[in-house]
């Protein structure tokens, strides 16, 4: 047996052994497959990098504002759950508002989103992040609604001549929206023929297309040959007095106006209309 | 509840997502997502359960009706379909129009018993005995398909309108992984930007310029251009969102919304927005109108009017219905062709022209209002040029409305996306960076969506 294996010619199955087994070099094709399974890897890997990342945040930020809550409140205490309860939905209603309401860290959250917000643009500020004042879509009227129209409804504007005017009835309404004032000083010149016209309309109730909230009163005189005089005071409690003396023709006219605020939000206005002049 | 309520995407979301991971069989992941989207319609308006059975019921009995005298008996078939018409027009009427019955106490809904989404889901149920009356689809003899495809929370806020035939194959068999729901979770992100962080900043400007108690010029332009980018930024928002929700869920919807462009006129620019819905539309009123071509421009003008009637049923809506259907039948029969000749810029003048003019309308309840800001416009009756209202809004925003705007123009964003591609491609190392860039960036809008969110509960 042993003779037998020392007369085995191993150098000759080396050979034949090279011969079968010789490595083919790569071909274009299977590295572009490689080069593709590469990269359908990479792009799994960072897939699952993204899912994870993402995926954790949302659990964080349930747990947050799941386990934490300024609820004084556990469970379903003060809200009992009834088939009743469910079919009317106060009870999937009252679950909603307890987690909404119940927020935690208010604080901390709107710190958070103020300080946010600063790097949405130019000129926030943390105390008004909103920005544009744009949110003031109910208070403020608008100019595009048609007058008297329903939900921008604008104030109407009592107009009384001088003498059937009480004398309290400026006061009160002063009391009311004293806003800002705004005074109008209009000086025209002309030699025409003068005529005096008071108004007798009494109670009459115009629309103003303006902005309301405001008690302006405006005063024009003019010199001796031609006179234009008019004394307004708008509010939107509605108490308008007007006199109004009339000349026929005009060639110098002079405007003055004064204005005076006497509330913040009015201060913004009155810059906007300055800036807007301007 | 929406897809933007915190409860939803990170309550129910999230475990509607892992029941579904529970068990293989796709019977068992249709039944969660029933139930998911049962919870989601009628979370604290439970009469909407009793709509959606009701209505799915009706759906499943008049589509057999309908497929079984289809070939024999047309007339009854077309009776079929005209009561389905009316059964969805019903309930559009009374659950998503409800103000139309102020005066009418028994219609009227005081507490807002309203269904989200019910415009969409009549619509869906009409589409689907539509198909089955044109062949389009086979009928569904299980139920509980038809009631998966009904009442999924998916498409139900704003679309897209899918069509039953392009969803059954998803109902009877489909698989969920990590790869879809890495996929759909990145569309879901993105359309929660959209909707929590783009659309409030075109929301204010729009206050600013068009609500305040001075008209500007700047305003006036502004202001419409705002209330276009709200809406887009809404709705594309809400469609993304659906998109990435149904492909967590192991479905592949359709893109609802595309970009913005002058290249199909003004008949192209409506096919971009809702996509699905416009597509339907058409389809469902060009039978009407073959033949001669007063016939089908007539239909043109009909297919717009119920379009814009099924987004809101108001006098403006209506008007500007009509006004878009005679363009859109111009273009097709009169010069659209002539129009096409002309270089882009010209087109892309008359588009965004008439756009802001027609559309514009949408937003004025009153003539009154719509002839004063078409004045203002071209500077008529304008106190001043801008206010420091708008300023300020265009200006406390500007990096969100520059984001906005490479978001929905093609001409900057594909040659910045073809560079971060070519990039990308250089090495494994490059490509990591630009993909980890991604997941920052994705992961910054989620966390900011959900701080934006909370604040919005606290403040």
């Amino acid at each position: 047996m042993e003779s037998n294996v020392k007369n085995m010619n191993l150098s000759a199955n080396k050979k034949t052994e090279k011969k079968e087994f010789v490595m083919p070099e790569e071909c274009a094709e299977s590295e572009k497959a490689l080069n593709e399974m590469n990269k359908e890897n990479l792009k799994a890997q960072y897939d699952f990098i993204n899912l994870v990342t993402l995926v954790f945040i949302l659990l964080c930020a349930a747990t947050v504002f799941i386990i934490f809550t300024s609820s004084t409140r556990y469970g379903d205490e003060g809200n009992q759950f009834t088939l009743e309860r469910l079919v009317s939905g106060e009870y999937t209603a009252e679950i909603q508002s307890r987690y909404e309401e119940n927020m935690p860290f208010p604080q901390q959250i709107t710190w958070l989103e103020e300080h946010v917000s600063l790097l949405y643009g130019f000129g926030n500020s943390v105390s008004d992040s909103a920005g544009g004042g744009g949110q003031e879509e109910n208070q403020n009227p608008n100019s595009f609604d048609q007058p008297g129209q329903s939900g921008h409804e604008e104030n109407s504007v009592t107009t009384t001549t001088a003498a059937e005017r009480e004398p309290d009835e400026t006061e009160t309404s002063r009391e009311t929206t004293p806003v800002y004032e705004t005074t109008y000083s209009r000086t025209t010149e002309e030699t025409s023929a003068v005529s005096q016209e008071e108004e007798t309309t009494s109670a009459a109730t115009t629309t103003n297309n303006d902005p309301p909230g405001a008690t302006t009163t405006t005063t024009a005189t003019a010199p001796v040959e031609s006179e234009t005089e008019r004394t307004t005071t708008t509010t939107p409690s509605a108490t308008t007095t007007t006199t109004t003396t009339t000349t026929a023709t005009t060639t110098t006219t002079t405007t003055t106006v004064t204005t005076t605020t006497t509330a913040p939000e009015t201060e913004a206005e009155s810059a906007a209309d300055s800036a807007g002049e301007e | 509840m929406s897809y933007s309520d915190m409860l939803f995407f990170l309550g129910l979301l999230p475990l509607s997502i892992l029941f579904s991971f529970f068990d293989r069989s796709t019977e068992y992941k249709n039944l969660i997502l029933i139930i998911t989207s049962v919870i989601f319609f009628s979370w604290a308006k439970p009469l909407a359960v009793c709509l959606i059975f009701v209505t799915v019921i009706a759906e499943y009995f008049i589509a057999i009706g309908i497929a079984k005298n289809r070939e024999t008996n047309k007339s009854t078939a077309k009776a079929l379909l005209a009561a389905d018409v009316v059964m969805n027009a019903a309930v559009l009427f009374i659950f998503a129009h409800n103000y139309l019955f102020d005066a009418i106490s028994l219609l009227s809904f005081s507490q807002a018993v309203l269904p989200i989404g019910v415009a969409y889901y009549t619509l869906r149920g009409f589409s689907y005995c539509y198909d089955v009356y044109t062949g389009r689809c086979a009928v569904e003899k299980n139920i509980f398909c038809l009631l998966t495809y009904m009442a999924s929370y998916h498409f139900m806020i704003a679309g897209p309108l899918v069509r039953y035939g392009d969803i059954e194959p998803y109902i009877r068999k489909r698989t969920m992984s990590g790869r879809e729901i890495n996929e759909g979770l990145n569309i879901f992100i993105i359309g929660l930007g959209k909707a929590v962080l783009l659309a409030p900043v075109f929301e204010s400007i729009k206050l600013a310029g068009l609500n305040s108690d001075e008209i500007t010029l700047f305003g006036s332009w502004l202001g419409i251009i705002a209330f276009f980018g709200e809406a887009y930024f809404i709705l594309a928002g809400m469609s993304d969102m659906a998109r990435g929700l149904g492909k967590m869920n192991g479905f592949d919807y359709p893109k609802n919304y595309k970009d913005p462009s002058s290249k199909g006129l003004i008949t192209g620019l409506l096919e971009s927005f809702n996509t699905t819905v416009v597509r339907f539309f058409e389809e469902v009123f060009s039978g009407l109108g073959k033949g001669k071509k007063t016939l089908a421009a007539g239909s043109i003008v009909l297919c717009f009017v119920c379009l814009m009637i099924w987004y809101e049923a108001r006098l403006n809506f209506l008007i500007v219905g009509i006004v878009i259907g005679i363009i859109v039948a111009l273009e097709r029969c009169v010069y659209g062709k002539k129009l096409e000749e002309f270089p882009g810029i010209v087109k892309l003048i008359y588009v965004f022209i008439v756009s802001v003019a027609v559309f514009g309308g949408l937003y004025f309840s009153s003539m009154y209002g719509y002839g004063k800001w078409l004045q203002s416009l071209i500077g008529i009756g304008n106190d001043y040029q801008l206010s420091v209202a708008v300023r300020d809004a265009v200006l406390n925003n500007i990096v969100l409305i520059a984001i906005a705007f490479v978001s929905v123009c093609p001409f900057i964003r594909k040659p910045l996306f073809t560079q971060v591609d070519k990039y990308s491609e250089k090495s494994a190392r490059a490509y990591g960076q630009v993909r980890i860039c991604k997941t920052v960036a994705l992961a910054a809008i989620l966390l900011l969506c959900v701080i934006t969110q909370a604040a919005s509960l606290v403040g």
